[in-house]
Order: structure tokens, then C-alpha cells, then sequence
């Protein structure tokens, strides 16, 4: 099982794109030390900069150092994503296997609910919740997940609805083990794959919704350096500062491209079996 | 003769959904009586679709049947607490068909016998009880650090038969044990059977479609078709002087090696068809070469003493 | 029978898939010739590598094959892509195990059926009146209405008869019948294999029946081969080797399976060989009960006794 995960690193395109990935990390992680200005100090006398020595990407606005934003964005970025994806994957599991693995009442409660939540557009959905909470940072982050979650608790009870009639899941319980036991033991591990390859496609997707959410304004608040917002900022300057949302989108696209291909590549492997 | 489980009047169907409205009822397993005696082997044949493993699964009371009971060791399930059931269960285990299926591909040997000891509570030494039960099934020890999918299929079914005999069961339910493997690795499993049912007293429900492995390990057999069992004997006379025309049918369309004249197969056309277990008759009326008016409007009880059969001419 | 005109003559075939770092050899040098109205079975275990040969023999392989498989005086070796696809179907055609995968489930019987006249230059109309008579000749009921049907409206039995009858649609000199009953219960699978013999009969057909089960061999064949790792351990007459099994491999099959209540069987011991590394000499040796040293630094010569061929050192001894 090992070897087809080895298969996975042996591709260029996909150590292209973990190598990107793995930029970002080191970006958000060594913010502090390697942005060479501070993001949110102003300084009008340099507003909407090219490109130069000084500033490698330019400045906005209002003067700040667009690179410096984007190094400190990709914490934000980052964090939005493996944390809004952590919990709609985990939540997802625990609706999904619970629904898929009991059947029954249970199942069909979680389903309507589910979907009545699938017939809304999963954007639509996070505006919604911000809407109504307010924005900041961890209602951003909770309503990304919860955008994710249906199709998740949708996925999740596929698989666990195939694994509960699998032979070796009957014999367990013929030997008197517990459901809870059979749960983590059986049916988690067995449908991990799956849910692995879903979960690093929906941290791309993840990203999109949260600069989605912050180019339309209702994402992170500024002076927060959010690539989202630092696009719905620059909207207005396209044509007399294009650079003020190249960069950013570049960082966007870049990201969410990249966490998209190991996912499809991930999903390849698993059905290649 | 003691009795061992006995299933009283069991009926199990299934719904299947057509469209959002239209959903049609299945009939599995249709009021079926069926007593099994302590130490014997059961065989039970039957084509797919028959309901035999239904049948299985609502003995070892892995499925609850719509209607009637299943009683073990004179205990009712249906009407036991639940702890009660939980030990009965214990003592009734299953072998299945795909050896690919019936063990956890990402569990070692030793981590699916170790679940096994863990639910029977077992008290002592689990590497020692291990190695035992790795020699009844005929495996090496070492096995027992490997995955699942570094065993050959046969390898595979005795760690299943190892699995289930961990727990101390008085009775298995063997569906299609061998039907997955080569002929030259089925002899082995049978033998095995076998061997294991003489050496830990075991009682066997040995389900399977192939006449020739079910008359090789039983003492008695019972035909199932369609839902219901058409006759039950001891395997020599079921084999040798069937009653039923089904049995007769099932017996002469087996290929053997002696080239017998098989009038009867032969001649016959026409299969098992998805409603036919609903006509008001006999089920095999549609198929029998011997069916007259009665068998079309009355259906037949399973009569008999020793060697009993349903049907209105046997 | 014996002096009747020889069909398909395979000489020496090999078939090789190249896995990277090793080379699986399914089937490894093997001859055998089949005559008109023959059904030759090739019994043997999975992994044997009987499939692989029965796909090598109509280039449907996508291992590396070499060797001479000549069918009616041509080499099909020899043959492009196109000409190898003209002769498919109408000098030789296969029927596979799984009856519902080998037809297409949104295409009407009839269809299918008529496609394999059209395909070969028949008109529409007596492509119908062909396909009609077809279905009737295999033995379905109300064949002009079946030719509406659509493959999950039938059972497997009938869609097996379906597929049969586009199989010697086209008058064949031989077919080839992967397991053709497998998939099927055995009071079917008593009907399909009535209808197999009884089409050699009256069409003059050479059938090679490949199946893992002596019975069904025994049931409709003349003549049998024994397949064991990838080479042909023994061909011969079906009464003679059911009455004199010579090869251990033979014996050891036809004592592993059970007939009534005769003892316990003499199961043999481990499992087919991994035909990435075969034993060396004689591929049976680690299993067999009469293993000499020879039998395993030397690979068995084919012996010819009369209308047997046996691949073993030991014949005569044992």
C-alpha cells in the first residue's frame, strides 16, 4: 500500500507543486524575519509603486509593501484553510460515519438536514453565516468549514455505508465488538484514502472562499493583509496599478492550483487499486 | 441428538427501491424451519437467489429475521437481554466467501486475532492462544505479522476459520468457504474443516452452490429454492434418492467425471425468474416437468419425518 | 475422427508481460493442435495462465507473444491490425466468463446482433433475418421480440446465449469460450453447455473450452489439456486420461475434487507459483509427491506416447 504513495512523489508535477506549497508554509512561518517592511504601516508618499529595488512587488494604495502583505497574508491564508478544513473534514466524518454506519432514524435526520444545506451554494452559505455574525477572522474560518461540511457528511456515509456490509466489519460484530470500536478500528482507516485525497482538494477550495469572502468585503477586516481583500482593494486601480492585484491573485491562484493538483493525483492513486 | 440452534418459522425481505414511490418486497427467506443438531455438519444448496445465505445470516442472528425466532442452546435471542445475545453471538461465528473481503486489508494478522481475543474479554496469554490457533488452521507463525494481502487466498480463508475459532464457538456458519478458491487449495480448507470440527467439537452450517463440496463434508442437507427449503435429509439419501424434481434437476445438471446420461438436465429449459416466489403454488411449478394443476394453486408443506420434502407428488 | 483436417495448429507459444522489473511468463512454450469438429478443453488453476492463451489466440493479448498460432493455413502472427480484425468473428471468434459485461447495456439485443452482420457487409434486412434465426438456433423463446430486449432484461443464461450466438454468427471455424459458464448457476450452466455441445455438432464447429473445472470438461470435450504455471503438462484423449492420468499435476486435480463419499481427499500441498520466478526444472516439483532430483535441475522434455503428450520425467515410473 506504501508503494502507490511512494508513486505520488515520483511525479514532477506533483514536487512542483508541494515545493510551492511548502514555500508558503515557510513563508507564513518565518513572516516575521523575512518581510522586509511592516503591512500595515502607511505611507501615502509611496502610494500605488511599481515594482522597484525598494519594493520588489510594488506598493498599494496606501504606500505598504505589497510583498510584505502577501508573506504575511499567506499566515492568514494558511491558517483559513488548514483550520477551516480540519474542522469541516472532522465534522464531516463524525455526521458522515455516524449517519452511514447506524443507518436508520439517525441517517435520515442528518441526510434532510445535509441536504438542505447542499441546495444552497456553498459560497452562499459562508456569506450567509458572516452575514450574520459578523466578520472576523474565526467566523471566516467557520463558515468555510461549514460550506465544506454537507459534502463531506455526503462522501463520508457513501463510504461508510459500503464498508459496514464488508465481511471483516460482520465478523467483528458477530465477535461482540462495540460500534465505537468498529468505527475507528474499521471503518475510518478503511475509507481514509478517500478522505485524504478530498481533504487537500478542499484546502484549495478553502482558499478560494476565503479570499472569495475578502474580495467582496466580508472577509478578514482590514488593515489585515488578506489576499482576498487585498484584491477587492485593488479592484478599483486595475488599470492604473495592475500590479496591486497581480500579485496577490498570482498568490491565490498559485496555491489553490497546486493543493488541487496533489488532490486529483491522490484521488488517481486510490482508484488506480 | 441435542439440538444446537434452531430457527422457527423465519421470513426476511427486503425492499428494493425502484423509484421514489415504487418500491417492490423481496422475499428472502420465507417462513423456513430449520433445527440443527449438535456435532453434525448441515449442508445447505441452493442456486443464487435462493436465500441461503440470507438463511446464514438470520442463524447466527447477524440479521433479525421479519418473523419467527431463532433459538440457541434453548434460548430464545429474540426475547434475550443483550448481553445475553452478545454471548450467544460469540458462540455462533462466520466463515465467508471472498477471502479478500473477510479480513481488514489494513489490519496485520496479529491485529485482527488480537480484536478477536479482545471481544471475548480473554483472560490469559494472547501470543500463546495465538500460536495454538495459527497450528489448528494449519499456519505458520510468522504469518502473523503480515498484512492481509501478502497471503494467498487460501492462507487468507484460515486466518478467517482462526479468527472465528479464537472466540471457542460452538457453531460456524461456513458460507461458501471454498467457493473463491482452486480446486487443489478447496481440498485443503475442506479437510481442514474437517479435521478442526472432530478435534474442537464444532457444529458447521456449510452453505454452498456446489453439490459435490456440501455431499463431501454433511451429514444432512437441505435444498433451498426460492426462498423456501424443498427438502432436508440425511446427505446419502438426499444424493442418492432425491425426492423433489428440483433436487433432481440440481443433482443431474452437475458436471461429473463419469459421463453419465443425464436425461433429465437435458431437457429442461427455463430459470429461476424475480417475482415467481409469489405465485400462490409450488415455486418450481414453472420449471417442473412433473407439475400438474394442483401444484399451480396449492403450495406444498415440507412433510416427512426423517427425509422431508415439499411436494405434492414425492 | 482422428484423420479429419486440422483447424488451428499453436506452435511454440510464449506470451511474456514485462512488468518493469520482472517478467511474468503466463504462458510459456506451448503446442497443440486442434481438428475440425474438436472441443479441446484447457483445465487448469488460476494463474496457470489458460486466459492469457486464450486471448493470445485471437491477438487480443497485450502481453508480448511469439510463436505460430495458424488457423485455417494462416499465421495470425503474420496478420496487420486490419486483416487480424477481419478475421476475428468470422474464422474465429471468443465468449467471455461474464456474460453481462460483454454486451453493451444501452444497446437493444437485436442491435448487437445485427452490428456483427452489417459490420461484414450484409444488408440491414438480412442482417435482421439472420439475427432472428441466430437467436432461435441458441435456443431463445420469442426471438423477434427478444431482438427489442435490452441486455438487463435478460438472465444471465439467455444473455450468454446472446453472446454465443454472435460468436457463431459469422460461421467461425473455431471458438474460443473463456469459462463460459462460470458466472452461471449449474442448472443453466447444464443448459449452456448442452447447447455448446450440440452447435458442435450441427455447425461443424472447433471449440477450445477454457475452464478451471474437470466436470464441465468432461461434460462436452473430446480431447483435454492440462495446464499447469504456464505450460501444457499433459494433452491427450478425454477417456484416456480420465481413465489413465499420467502427469501427477493430472492425477493430483482429478483426486482434489469431490465426488460422493469416498474418504478424505488428498488435497496437494501449497499454491500455483508466482510465474514471475518459476521453480526451476520441472515447474511442478515443489509440489509433487513423486519429485526426483532430476525433476529439479532439469526442465521434462515433451514425451508423445501414442496421441499423449506428457511433460514429466517420471512417466512409466510412476
Amino acid at each position: 500500500m506504501m508503494e502507490k504513495y511512494k508513486q505520488l512523489f515520483k511525479s514532477t508535477r506533483v514536487q512542483l507543486c508541494l515545493s510551492i506549497i511548502l514555500l508558503f508554509i515557510f513563508m507564513a512561518l518565518l513572516a516575521d524575519i523575512i518581510a522586509p517592511y511592516d503591512p500595515i504601516e502607511i505611507d501615502l508618499s509611496k502610494s500605488c509603486n511599481p515594482p522597484s529595488k525598494d519594493h520588489l512587488l510594488g506598493t498599494d494604495e496606501l504606500g505598504r509593501d505589497i510583498l510584505s502583505r502577501i508573506i504575511y497574508g499567506s499566515r492568514l491564508t494558511i491558517t483559513i484553510s488548514f483550520v477551516a478544513t480540519a474542522l469541516g473534514a472532522t465534522a464531516g466524518i463524525f455526521f458522515g460515519v455516524i449517519s452511514g454506519y447506524f443507518g436508520g432514524i439517525v441517517d435520515t435526520i442528518i441526510q434532510r438536514i445535509t441536504e438542505i444545506l447542499l441546495a444552497l451554494p456553498g459560497f452562499l452559505l459562508a456569506i450567509m453565516f458572516v452575514a450574520i455574525m459578523g466578520s472576523n477572522l474565526w467566523t471566516v474560518i467557520v463558515s468555510v468549514s461549514i460550506s465544506m461540511t454537507p459534502s463531506f457528511i455526503r462522501m463520508v456515509r457513501g463510504l461508510a455505508l459500503q464498508v459496514r456490509e464488508l465481511e471483516y466489519v460482520l465478523a467483528a460484530k458477530q465477535l461482540g465488538a462495540n460500534s465505537i470500536k468498529i468505527m475507528f478500528r474499521h471503518v475510518i482507516p478503511n475509507i481514509s484514502p478517500t478522505i485524504i485525497a478530498q481533504v487537500t482538494l478542499n484546502l484549495g477550495t478553502s482558499i478560494l472562499f476565503a479570499s472569495g469572502l475578502g474580495f467582496l468585503g466580508i472577509g478578514v477586516p482590514p488593515p489585515a493583509p488578506e489576499w482576498g481583500t487585498m484584491l477587492g482593494t485593488g479592484r478599483a486601480y486595475i488599470f492604473y496599478a495592475p500590479h496591486l492585484i497581480i500579485f496577490p491573485g498570482l498568490s491565490v491562484f498559485l496555491l489553490v492550483l497546486s493543493f488541487n493538483i496533489i488532490g486529483d493525483k491522490l484521488g488517481e492513486i486510490i482508484a488506480s487499486k | 441428538m441435542i439440538e444446537l440452534v434452531r430457527g422457527e418459522n423465519l421470513s426476511k425481505s427486503y425492499n428494493i427501491k425502484l423509484s421514489l414511490t415504487k418500491s417492490i418486497k423481496v422475499k428472502a427467506v420465507e417462513d423456513v424451519s430449520l433445527s440443527i443438531i449438535k456435532n453434525e455438519v448441515f449442508g445447505l444448496v441452493g442456486e443464487s437467489g435462493s436465500g441461503k445465505s440470507t438463511l446464514g445470516r438470520l442463524m447466527l442472528y447477524m440479521e433479525r429475521p421479519d418473523s419467527g425466532k431463532i433459538i440457541f442452546k434453548g434460548l430464545d435471542l429474540s426475547k434475550a437481554k443483550g448481553e445475553e445475545v452478545r454471548t450467544a453471538r460469540r458462540k455462533m461465528q462466520v466463515v465467508f466467501q471472498n477471502p479478500d473481503l473477510s479480513l481488514d486489508p489494513r489490519m496485520r494478522i496479529y491485529d485482527t486475532l488480537k480484536e478477536a481475543l479482545e471481544c471475548c474479554k480473554y483472560k490469559g496469554d494472547f501470543k500463546e492462544r495465538m500460536k495454538t490457533v495459527m497450528e489448528d488452521v494449519g499456519l505458520s507463525v510468522d504469518a502473523l505479522s503480515m498484512f492481509p494481502h501478502q497471503l494467498s487466498g487460501g492462507m487468507k480463508q484460515r486466518v478467517a476459520l482462526a479468527r472465528a475459532i479464537l472466540a471457542e464457538p460452538e457453531f460456524i456458519v461456513l458460507d461458501e468457504p471454498t467457493s473463491a478458491l482452486d480446486v487443489s487449495v478447496q481440498a485443503q480448507i475442506l479437510n481442514l474443516l474437517i479435521e478442526l470440527r472432530k478435534k474442537l467439537n464444532l457444529t458447521y452450517l456449510f452453505i454452498s452452490h456446489n453439490l459435490s463440496v456440501v455431499s463431501y463434508v454433511s451429514d444432512r442437507v437441505g435444498v433451498m429454492y426460492l426462498g423456501k427449503l424443498l427438502e432436508i435429509g440425511e446427505c446419502d439419501e438426499v444424493f442418492n434418492e432425491p425426492l423433489h424434481p428440483y433436487t433432481k434437476l440440481l443433482i443431474s445438471s452437475v458436471p461429473t467425471l463419469y459421463m453419465a446420461k443425464k436425461f433429465f438436465a437435458q431437457n429442461h429449459s427455463g430459470v429461476a425468474e424475480n417475482g415467481d416466489e409469489n405465485v400462490s403454488g409450488c415455486r418450481f411449478f414453472k420449471r417442473c416437468p412433473y407439475a400438474k394443476d394442483i401444484c399451480k394453486s396449492k403450495e406444498p408443506e415440507l412433510k416427512g419425518d426423517k427425509h422431508m420434502v415439499a411436494c405434492h407428488f414425492a | 475422427m482422428h484423420q479429419n483436417n486440422v483447424v488451428a495448429e499453436v506452435k511454440n507459444l510464449k506470451v511474456y508481460y514485462d512488468m518493469g522489473d520482472r517478467t511474468i511468463r503466463a504462458v510459456d512454450g506451448i503446442d497443440f493442435t486442434i481438428r475440425e469438429g474438436d472441443c479441446f478443453a484447457i483445465v487448469g488453476e488460476s494463474g496457470s495462465g489458460k486466459s492469457t492463451l486464450g486471448l493470445s489466440l485471437i491477438r487480443l493479448c497485450p502481453g508480448k507473444v511469439s510463436g505460430e498460432i495458424i488457423v485455417d493455413g494462416v499465421d495470425l502472427m503474420k496478420l496487420s491490425d486490419e486483416e487480424i480484425r477481419k478475421f476475428r468473428c468470422s474464422k474465429i471468434s471468443i465468449i467471455f466468463q461474464e456474460p453481462s459485461s460483454a454486451l453493451n447495456p444501452v444497446m437493444k439485443i437485436g442491435e448487437q446482433l445485427m452490428e456483427v452482420f452489417t459490420v461484414h457487409g450484409y444488408s440491414k434486412s438480412e442482417a435482421y433475418e439472420r439475427s432472428v434465426k441466430l437467436l432461435k438456433t441458441v435456443g431463445i423463446p420469442e426471438a423477434e421480440k427478444r431482438m427489442q430486449s435490452y441486455p438487463h432484461q435478460l438472465s444471465g443464461g439467455m444473455k450468454q446465449r446472446v453472446i454465443i450466438a454472435m460468436a457463431i454468427a459469422l460461421n467461425p471455424r473455431l471458438v474460443i469460450a473463456d469459462e463460459p459458464t462460470s458466472a452461471l448457476d449449474v442448472t443453466i450452466q447444464a443448459q449452456i453447455l448442452n447447447l455448446l455441445k450440440n452447435l458442435t455438432k450441427s455447425y461443424g464447429l472447433s471449440t477450445i473450452l477454457i475452464t478451471h473445472d474437470m466436470g464441465v470438461a468432461a461434460e462436452i470435450c473430446n480431447r483435454i489439456g492440462i495446464m499447469y504455471a504456464g505450460k501444457m503438462v499433459e494433452v491427450g484423449e478425454l477417456e484416456s486420461i480420465f481413465s489413465n492420468p499420467m502427469h501427477p499435476y493430472t492425477r493430483a486435480l482429478m483426486t482434489c475434487i469431490p465426488r460422493g463419499l469416498k474418504g478424505l481427499l488428498k488435497p496437494l500441498p501449497g499454491h500455483v507459483p508466482d510465474l514471475s520466478n518459476p521453480p526451476e526444472g520441472c515447474r511442478f516439483h515443489p509440489r509433487c509427491p513423486y519429485a526426483k532430483d532430476v525433476c529439479k535441475k532439469e526442465e521434462p522434455k515433451p514425451l508423445h506416447l501414442d496421441d499423449r503428450l506428457v511433460l514429466c520425467h517420471r512417466v512409466g515410473e510412476i
